[in-house]
């Protein structure tokens, strides 16, 4: 059996790796961003523990999140009912953040704004056009959200 | 709007650097050899005024030389700029005085002006300051704007604008400045200053120019625009009412015609609307339906109501058929049902992921705002640095396969938007799939319940007495007047509707009224003046300044766009290219004296950078000196920067009164550290 001739795919076939699409929150400059407006707006004195900075990152994610902590701070739902999700890309952005000077650690488990990271924080904080919606949420939590209720959120081990 | 004084610090690597030019009242002219610092300084003027858009589309980067920005010639060597910032003090009409200040490089957004209430150069004391915003949306409008703050200090009621749009805006000032400030780069390159078009301004120098001469056009231009206005609304509201209408029509299952879809003056139409329902195969008007319901319903009427005996044998046989409809049409529902639950969640599935694309485009946006924010941020992970080892990092917080690349976000945003675009396209056509299913399953519900009364009744009428009226009989007769009423409300409410429009009719005609009573063009008498003055002085310093390439009495400038023209067209473009310069400064120059004797906007102020161009002939550069030396007795301000031979300068400046600024070697010059 003659094959028949098509010249087209005489050619070796060429394969290019393209650049992949991220979602846009696992871009590192919108997480530090974040990561100082959680500090700013929603934790005493500029300072939180690290597995609170994770509740606030996990309420944000997505709507079912913000209702689920809006829900426990309101006493409707019990913290036990929850899983707060842990996301790893918090710890690079947090440490990318500790990195550029913009927070630092105290105590061994608690995170504080510098006074830079603050000056960055206000500004990102009243620029009207950025974090919109997470700013709104923010607020709303403000400082609510205790260290205690962060505790009964991870199974209430001391 | 008189400018007092500019200031210029560059703090670089080997010391302080700058330059003070305090401007005086009446002819100032700067001298500095060419590309000594000149330009900068008149750039630096229009950027402390937030004017860059006359000179670049860029938001991010500023129009200013590498002189501020990074690299600085000293005379001896280079030095770099480590900070820069611009200084200029500005007068309005009142004699109140403001300095703003804006940094080039440095710590400070460079989007941000800071003002200082007072002349804090001239006079330094205490002063008190705020800071406004530039060169984002909103710098005219919003109360932190600067150009708003800007326009509000000059005393400036700048008229509001069509777009192409179609929406309106304040005409912005950097399409009014270049009516009285020619920079070098693009100032002497056409006739008409030019605008920026990027703001999607219509006719933007028609409506610069009327703002400067303060002409009543600006007026009657308004009233245009407030006609056009109340047109739009017309049209909205008269497309609600064609929605009812049909609504009307759909909700009988029928259909309406003749429906004029746009506004139109004469009611009613030539053609009635009317709403038509299908009857067997054709479509009949409603009205004719009406009368025909009618007419059976009297028909029966008049027949007493048949007894059960007499119809039994037709009954069954009608029963048997009315079932056999109802198991045929039952079948048909429950498919359809399943098919329309599928395509419902498909909606919801296409909705959810639409939602998730808005939200991850709204972060990714949030991240170029940051990145054109710049400030010091994450400085090294914009850079793609870990700030810690300074090792190359990803644009990501997750690993990612080795060597794989992550889109940078302009074409992560492009991406996303292209997905939004096709998932949009997609829905738009479930959500009229899933519509138009639900009319057949409601009009076949509608069927399945009317074939289930007809067998309730024909059973009922089966086993009911022989003597007793037929039960069958009798629901024609409910069924009938139901129709009735139905149809008649239909109707009251079509004409009511209707009525809606004949008011909206009469409006739309007398706008129309209105608009063939405006003025063809929109020029008044004392704007006809105004122009016809322009053209006088236009004509007087092209003959001073030695014009040949046309005959000068024949240019006039035109009161339809206010360009010059020659023998009622555009100048033609093979005049020579000295004389091209000279049509620019008597234009320009001509639009400031036209407020000498009228009542304008103009705010008496010309600057010229290097006005000589194209070695116009000394003699035509003198005239021009001498012609603009009379601002000072004028009150008006005309600053002039040039490289012109000193000799010669001198020479043909004479005894003219001006005050004279030149710079041996480059302009910023080494200060004494502070």
């Amino acid at each position: 059996m003659s094959k028949p001739e098509i010249p087209e795919l005489n050619t070796p076939f060429v394969f290019k790796e393209r650049p992949e699409s991220i979602p846009g929150d696992l871009r590192p400059l919108w997480r530090i961003g974040l990561v100082l407006l959680m500090l700013y707006a929603a934790s005493r004195g500029k300072r939180s523990s690290f597995g609170r900075l994770h509740v606030l990152n996990w309420a944000l994610r997505s709507d079912e999140g913000r209702d689920a902590l809006l829900g426990i701070l309101k006493g409707q739902l019990f913290p036990g009912t929850v899983v707060v999700r842990i996301e790893p890309s918090l710890n690079r952005a947090v440490d990318f953040a500790h990195g550029e000077g913009l927070l630092k650690k105290v105590g061994g488990a608690h995170i504080v704004l510098t006074s830079h990271g603050e000056a960055e924080a206000k500004r990102l904080f009243e620029h009207k056009e950025l974090y919109v919606s997470e700013r709104d949420y923010l607020e709303q939590v403000g400082k609510k959200l205790t260290e205690k209720l962060v505790n009964d959120l991870f199974g209430g081990q001391p | 709007m008189r400018l007092r004084h500019l200031r210029i610090r560059v703090m670089t690597d080997q010391g302080l650097f700058g330059v003070d030019l305090p401007f005086s009242d009446g002819l100032f002219v700067l001298r500095a050899e060419n590309s000594m610092g000149k330009s900068t300084c008149l750039r630096a003027i229009l950027v402390a005024l937030g004017m860059e858009a006359m000179l670049t589309t860029s938001k991010t980067d500023l129009p200013i030389p590498p002189v501020l920005k990074d690299d600085l010639h000293t005379g001896e060597g280079h030095a770099s700029v480590i900070e820069s910032d611009i200084f200029l003090e500005i007068e309005n009409t009142k004699g109140e005085r403001i300095v703003t200040h804006r940094t080039v490089k440095g710590a400070r957004d460079s989007g941000l002006i800071e003002v200082t209430y007072g002349p804090a150069l001239t006079q330094p004391g205490q002063h008190r300051s705020d800071e406004y915003f530039v060169g984002r949306s909103g710098d005219t409008t919003r109360d932190l704007g600067f150009l708003r703050f800007l326009i509000k200090f000059l005393g400036w009621n700048v008229p509001t604008v069509r777009t192409f749009q179609g929406d309106t805006r304040p005409l912005y000032p950097q399409c009014i400045v270049p009516y009285f400030f020619v920079e070098q780069l693009r100032g002497w390159s056409t006739l008409e200053p030019p605008l920026p078009t990027w703001f999607g301004i219509k006719e933007v120098h028609k409506r610069a120019v009327e703002y400067l001469l303060g002409l009543d056009a600006i007026g009657i231009g308004a009233k245009r625009l407030e006609i056009e206005e109340q047109e739009q609304a017309i049209i909205r509201e008269w497309s609600t009412i064609v929605g009812a209408l049909r609504a009307i029509a759909k909700a009988n299952g029928g259909n309406a015609q003749n429906i004029p879809s746009s506004p139109v003056a004469t009611w009613p139409p030539e053609i009635v609307p009317v709403i038509m329902i299908p009857k067997n195969d054709q479509w009949i008007p409603l009205d004719k339906r009406r009368l025909d319901l009618a007419n059976r319903l009297q028909e029966i009427e008049q027949q007493e109501i048949p007894r059960v005996s007499e119809i039994v044998g037709n009954a069954e046989a009608e029963l048997g058929q009315a079932q056999g409809r109802l198991n045929d049409r039952q079948a048909v529902l429950s498919r359809l049902l399943e098919v329309y639950e599928l395509e419902s969640d498909e909606v919801a599935g296409t909705q959810e992921r639409l939602d998730k694309i808005e939200i991850d485009l709204q972060r990714n946006k949030d991240t170029r705002t940051l990145l054109n924010l710049g400030g010091n941020a994450a400085s090294s992970v914009v850079q793609q640095k870990c700030p810690t080892c300074h090792q190359h990092i990803n644009d990501s917080l997750t690993p990612l396969a080795e060597g794989q690349g992550v889109m940078s976000i302009d074409e992560n945003i492009t991406f996303l938007e292209e997905q939004q675009r096709t998932f949009r396209a997609v829905f738009t056509n479930q959500k009229d799939v899933v519509a138009a299913r639900g009319q057949q399953l409601a009009s076949l519900r509608q069927e399945v319940s009317n074939l289930r009364g007809e067998i309730r009744s024909l059973k009922e009428t089966l086993i009911s007495d022989g003597r007793a009226p037929s039960v069958a009989a009798v629901r024609e007769r409910v069924k009938l007047r139901e129709g009735l009423d139905r149809y008649g409300r239909a109707e009251e409410e079509f004409a009511g509707e209707l009525e809606n429009l004949g008011e909206l009719a009469a409006k739309w005609g007398s706008l129309q009224g209105e608009k063939t009573q405006l003025p063809k063009d929109d020029t008044s008498e004392t704007d006809r003046k105004k122009i016809g003055r322009w053209g006088v002085l236009l004509r007087e310093q092209l003959r001073l300044y030695d014009f040949k390439s046309l005959e000068v009495d024949e240019i006039t400038v035109s009161d339809g766009t206010y360009r010059s023209l020659h023998e009622g067209f555009d100048l033609p473009t093979n005049i020579s290219a000295s004389d091209f310069i000279r049509v620019i400064w008597s234009y320009l120059n001509g639009l400031r004296e036209v407020g000498l004797e009228f009542n304008t906007n103009h705010p008496g102020l010309l600057v010229f950078d290097e006005p000589r161009q194209q070695s116009a002939k000394d003699l035509s550069f003198e005239q021009l000196l001498k012609r603009v030396a009379r601002a000072g007795e004028q009150g008006h301000q005309v600053i002039f920067a040039t490289s012109e031979k000193e000799a010669t300068l001198k020479a043909m400046l004479g005894d003219v009164p001006h005050t004279y600024h030149a710079f041996e070697g480059h302009v910023i010059s080494r200060l004494p550290p502070q």
